[in-house]
């Protein structure tokens, strides 16, 4: 099986990039990793990804930092990518900033099983492709 | 011993010259009386033919008429003397009486008026200085009781734990208490006493809008009771500082038509919102926190769940070493409700805190040189002995390690040191870190305290860790603390006492 869409997970944790990065090469995606905020913004420009993985704690700049950044910042004015917060934090202040900024989906790590993952990539990208 | 009393009263003196005056006169009367009929006598004798007899009448008569001179003029005298005496002696006393009295009248209450005569004026004074006495020891009596009561009023206000302010009608601060004025960020009462309150502080709404003083301190007629209440108002004080306050305002009435103003009540919420906010926070970090090994755990079981067969070996250890980190985070979230209730049991041994320490710094030494840090360490080879409990000063120390390693940038330092003086054992773990402002430093090792409550993964944790680690140095009398420059770097310092030898002995008893 093979996939020519892009993804980036924007993740510090190292258990959780071991996981996420077993779980996307047996799916057979193009992947890529940020361990920090800085190397994630960068990496959405560089790498152009379709889909973002972005965690809300990271060194530097939070993952709310990034998406503000993608969303306004003229900068980013051309990144067409999707992103989904994967974070544990499920602050209701948390909550209402991500809907402000209208990320394209929001997963607690603590309930998502890798088919899951799978699921929701599909669900955002493959979909919409095929209707193209 | 009593004293004659020589009478020397007006009254007295009066008669006296009176006396003297009515003798005289008497005398001089009878002399005539005596004369005048020795002359009759000699005119009805018709002696008075013989010219030696003329001679001697006419004599007798001017004589009569010489001394009726005299005498005139010594009464004349005598009682012209006594009435200038009597005049500037009475305008003498009466002018000290009268300035004394003007004394007392302009409030000097001690004073008293000087006049040791033994007279009716002397009396009087005497009279006077008892009855301005007495007045005098009522008024401090009366005093006494009224400070006294102002006193009590003055404690019962300072009592208060709240900040209470009585305005007059033109909101000008007629009374203060100790708390309004600290909250207020005013040192002295007189500072305040007498201003528009508008001067003192400015209150905010939810909103941020300005309340304006005829908002929150009405005056209104005919109303009594409370006229404004705002649970939660935003304060900025004299200082600048920013309080959270709830304000209540009841209104005072004195008759039936007169305000006399009204009465603030200023309960401060800072602290108790701060707490608030800071547990709010811990629950959602704590949360956050199980929720990390856990996703972890569940994500490597689930990933051997769908691959079915023989569990990948890897999986399960990392599943594993998630699970245990569960259990650490869920053991200091224990080790503080067991602070809380003093329950947190230490089994004391005797222990080697050089290689107790050795060793916390060789297990984190992988994940110093993973975040790009070097450990300097310099113990001496030889036992430093303490009484202690092994896995809590462990815990210790990596906390203050681990710390350490978070916040120091790569290419950092930290150095672990021991020393040792006739007291104490002083270890101190260094880094060159950010650092901790100095408004930071002194919550450091409070439950809950974050120093960066922010998304950045450094400020992950529980904000536990120092408090956990403070109450566990205090249960060994120990004692910790940390100084720190802002973006140089921070030294935690920890003391235990020295070895006991008796105290070990009693211990294990």
């Amino acid at each position: 099986m093979s996939n020519t869409h892009k993804i980036l997970l924007v993740e510090d944790e190292p258990n959780i990039i071991d996981l996420y990065s077993i779980v996307l090469k047996k799916a057979g995606y193009n992947f890529k990793i940020a361990v920090d905020g800085n190397q994630g913004l960068q990496e959405i420009l560089n790498y152009q990804p379709d889909l973002v993985f972005l965690d809300i704690m990271l060194p530097g700049i939070t993952g709310l930092d990034i998406l503000r950044a993608v969303r306004q910042d003229p900068l980013y004015a051309n990144v067409k990518t999707k992103i989904v917060i994967l974070t544990n934090l499920a602050d209701e202040d948390i909550l209402k900033q991500i809907g402000e900024l209208k990320a394209d989906g929001y997963i607690l790590k603590v309930n998502i099983s890798p088919p899951d993952l799978i699921e929701t990539i599909e669900a955002l990208l493959d979909k919409p492709a095929k209707a193209n | 011993m009593h004293r004659l009393r020589v009478p020397r009263s007006y009254r007295s003196r009066l008669f006296f010259g009176l006396g003297i005056t009515i003798l005289l006169t008497l005398g001089f009367g009878f002399y005539v009386f005596f004369k005048s009929n020795q002359l009759i006598a000699l005119v009805q004798s018709g002696e008075l033919l013989t010219s030696s007899n003329q001679l001697k009448f006419v004599g007798d008569l001017e004589k009569l008429a010489q001394i009726a001179f005299y005498f005139f003029s010594i009464n004349l005298l005598v009682i012209t003397a006594l009435l200038i005496y009597l005049s500037f002696s009475l305008e003498t006393y009466l002018r000290l009486i009268l300035s004394g009295i003007r004394r007392v009248n302009t409030g000097d209450l001690s004073h008293r008026i000087t006049l040791r005569a033994n007279n009716e004026f002397g009396m009087l004074a005497n009279f006077i200085n008892q009855a301005t006495a007495h007045v005098e020891s009522m008024v401090n009596e009366r005093t006494k009781q009224l400070s006294a009561e102002r006193n009590k009023l003055a404690i019962t206000l300072s009592g208060i734990t709240d900040g209470v302010i009585a305005l007059d009608t033109k909101r000008l601060i007629i009374a203060i208490n100790k708390n309004a004025l600290s909250l207020v960020g005013v040192n002295n009462e007189q500072d305040a006493l007498g201003k528009p309150i508008d001067t003192l502080f400015k209150l905010y709404d939810d909103k941020n809008n300005e309340i304006i003083p005829s908002v929150y301190a009405p005056i209104k007629a005919n109303t009594e009771g409370v006229v404004y209440t705002q649970p939660t108002t935003t304060l900025i004080n004299n200082q600048q500082s920013k309080l959270f306050v709830t304000i209540t305002t009841s209104q005072i009435k004195e008759g039936p038509s007169f305000n006399f103003g009204c009465i603030l009540t200023i309960h401060d919420l800072t602290e108790s919102r701060d707490l608030e906010e800071m547990k709010l926070d811990f629950v959602s970090m704590a949360a956050h926190e199980l929720r990390t090994p856990l996703s972890s755990a569940m994500g490597y079981l689930q990933l051997i769940k769908t691959e079915g067969g023989k569990p990948n070996p890897e999986y399960i250890e990392r599943a594993l070493s998630s699970t245990k980190n569960l259990v650490g985070l869920i053991d200091k979230l224990l080790s503080v409700a067991h602070i809380e209730n003093s329950k947190l049991a230490l089994s004391f041994e005797k222990l080697n805190i050089n290689s107790l320490i050795d060793e916390a710094v060789r297990d984190q030494s992988l994940s110093a040189k993973k975040a790009g840090l070097n450990i300097n360490i310099d113990i001496s080879t030889k036992p430093v002995y303490v009484i202690g409990d092994s896995l809590r000063l462990r815990e210790v120390i990596d906390n203050l390690l681990s710390n350490a390693i978070r916040f120091t940038p790569k290419g950092g330092q930290i150095a672990v040191k021991i020393a040792q003086n006739k007291n104490k054992i002083i270890t101190t773990v260094a880094d060159t870190g950010v650092g901790i402002a100095k408004a930071d430093l002194s919550k450091l090792f409070s439950k809950f305290y974050r120093v960066d409550s922010g998304l950045s993964s450094s400020s992950r944790g529980t904000g536990l860790g120092l408090f956990i680690s403070k109450s566990i140095i205090k249960l060994h009398n120990g004692t910790i603390k940390a100084a720190s420059v802002s973006g140089k770097g921070t030294t935690f310092t920890f003391t235990l006492p020295n070895f006991d030898e008796a105290k070990y002995r009693n211990l294990k008893k």
